[in-house]
């Protein structure tokens, strides 16, 4: 049975869909920040390079916005782009193996497979890095009341409802809590990493 | 940005805004740059909270980039395609189908030239075409019949000059003794005003009592 959180989650990305089904890029560009995290977490699960799994991840999102009148909603927005995910992730996997056969066959019958190459910078793998610490640090240095309603919500999945109960508080205080809670956050970080969401 | 909107946006981001903040915020990033970068920042902190990697705008530049790209790409295509189409006329190399598509459209053009030369013909030279039809055909006469009460009779040594343009003729068949009945009815009266005319006007001569003759004797 669905959740009320599953439910209002699946009636909101469904507002985006149906807008980035008209056309709105915006509404999708929405949908693929919201989501590209929780994917590519599925997909470096199933390839192991990072530049393939980007390359993974970008394929899934272009089929996405390809096929999105085939969504039809019947399943929840993410649960659709993770079947697109992991079936795009074989393919791939599949064709990079059979490239590698193909190359590892010389015309002497000499096996040569060339090494999968992670072309990531590690100055921008470092800089990721240190944007995580600087925002686990900033919210460590929130008020407590603060981080206990986004703990709440992010770590434990919890409505606004939910937590209002738990912290035996309006859901409007719950909802100003949160909100107040990441906009501190934000302000930190775009001081410390100036455009670094800069679109 | 407005702090209202920010918070209807953090709880856009939690899935508990309403459908007219919804609204309201995705109607706002078509113009306003920052409230995308807002999202991404509540995302990213989302992300860190869950331990998932910060990809922050550099998958959505590639995507964007890809699907730019495919619409620009678009028309390539479709030159593709018209290049395929013209080598269909190549009978020796294509496939069975594309040559009866080519073989069609070839009987299709040549039958609508030949229409188009027949009609042409029938409209410039009408009077032409009516005489060869009454000469081949003494006793079935094709009569070109105008929709409104101006008929038109082909007859050897007789015809009439019809508006062609203002009418489009439609053909009929008739026999000899429709033939005599329309004379009658319709030549007749014209034969016997224009010999009284011819009375009054030029006085005596032979010419309209030939012609009243002619009325009274059925035209062979």
């Amino acid at each position: 049975m669905e959740s009320p959180v599953q439910k209002v989650e699946a009636e909101n990305d469904q507002l985006l869909v149906d807008r980035a089904r008209l056309g709105d890029r915006h509404a999708f560009d929405l949908l693929v920040l919201k989501y590209q995290s929780r994917l590519l977490s599925v997909v470096s699960r199933l390839v192991s390079n990072q530049n393939d799994a980007m390359d993974v991840l970008q394929d899934t999102f272009v089929k996405a916005f390809r096929s999105l009148n085939t969504f039809r909603g019947e399943s929840a927005y993410y649960t659709w782009l993770y079947r697109i995910a992991v079936n795009t992730a074989k393919n791939y996997i599949a064709t990079r193996a059979k490239e590698a056969k193909d190359v590892s066959i010389d015309e002497d019958g000499t096996s040569e497979v060339p090494p999968l190459q992670d072309i990531a910078a590690p100055e921008e793998e470092a800089g990721a890095e240190e944007l995580q610490r600087a925002i686990l640090h900033s919210i460590e240095q929130l008020p407590e009341d603060l981080k206990h309603a986004l703990t709440l919500r992010e770590l434990e999945g919890m409505s606004y409802d939910e937590i209002a109960v738990a912290m035996n508080c309006p859901i409007g205080t719950v909802r100003s809590r949160i909100f107040r809670a990441r906009d501190q956050v934000v302000r930190e970080i775009s001081q410390k990493f100036p455009g670094t969401f800069s679109l | 940005m407005t702090e209202t909107l920010r918070q209807s946006l953090s709880a856009l981001v939690d899935q508990e805004a309403t459908e007219f903040e919804a609204r309201k915020i995705l109607d706002g990033t078509k113009t306003r740059g920052d409230l995308k970068e807002y999202w991404a920042s509540c995302q990213a902190i989302s992300s860190t909270m869950h331990g998932e990697e910060i990809l922050g705008t550099t998958l959505l530049d590639r995507i964007n980039a890809e699907l730019d790209g495919v619409a620009e790409a678009k028309p390539i295509t479709d030159a593709q395609q018209e290049v395929t189409s013209h080598v269909t006329f190549l009978p020796s190399t294509d496939p069975l189908p594309n040559r009866f598509a080519a073989l069609a459209g070839q009987l299709a053009m040549a039958a609508s030239i030949a229409f188009a030369v027949v009609i042409g013909v029938k409209v410039v030279a009408p009077v032409d075409m009516r005489g060869t039809v009454a000469t081949a055909e003494p006793l079935e006469i094709i009569k070109f019949q105008m929709p409104v009460q101006r008929e038109t009779v082909a007859v050897e040594g007789m015809t009439s000059t019809p508006d062609i343009n203002e009418h489009r003729p439609v053909a009929r068949i008739l026999t000899e003794q429709d033939m005599k009945q329309l004379v009658s009815n319709r030549l007749s009266p014209y034969l016997i005003r224009h010999a009284e005319n011819t009375a009054i006007v030029g006085g005596t001569s032979v010419l309209p009592l030939a012609r009243i003759m002619g009325r009274d004797e059925p035209i062979e």
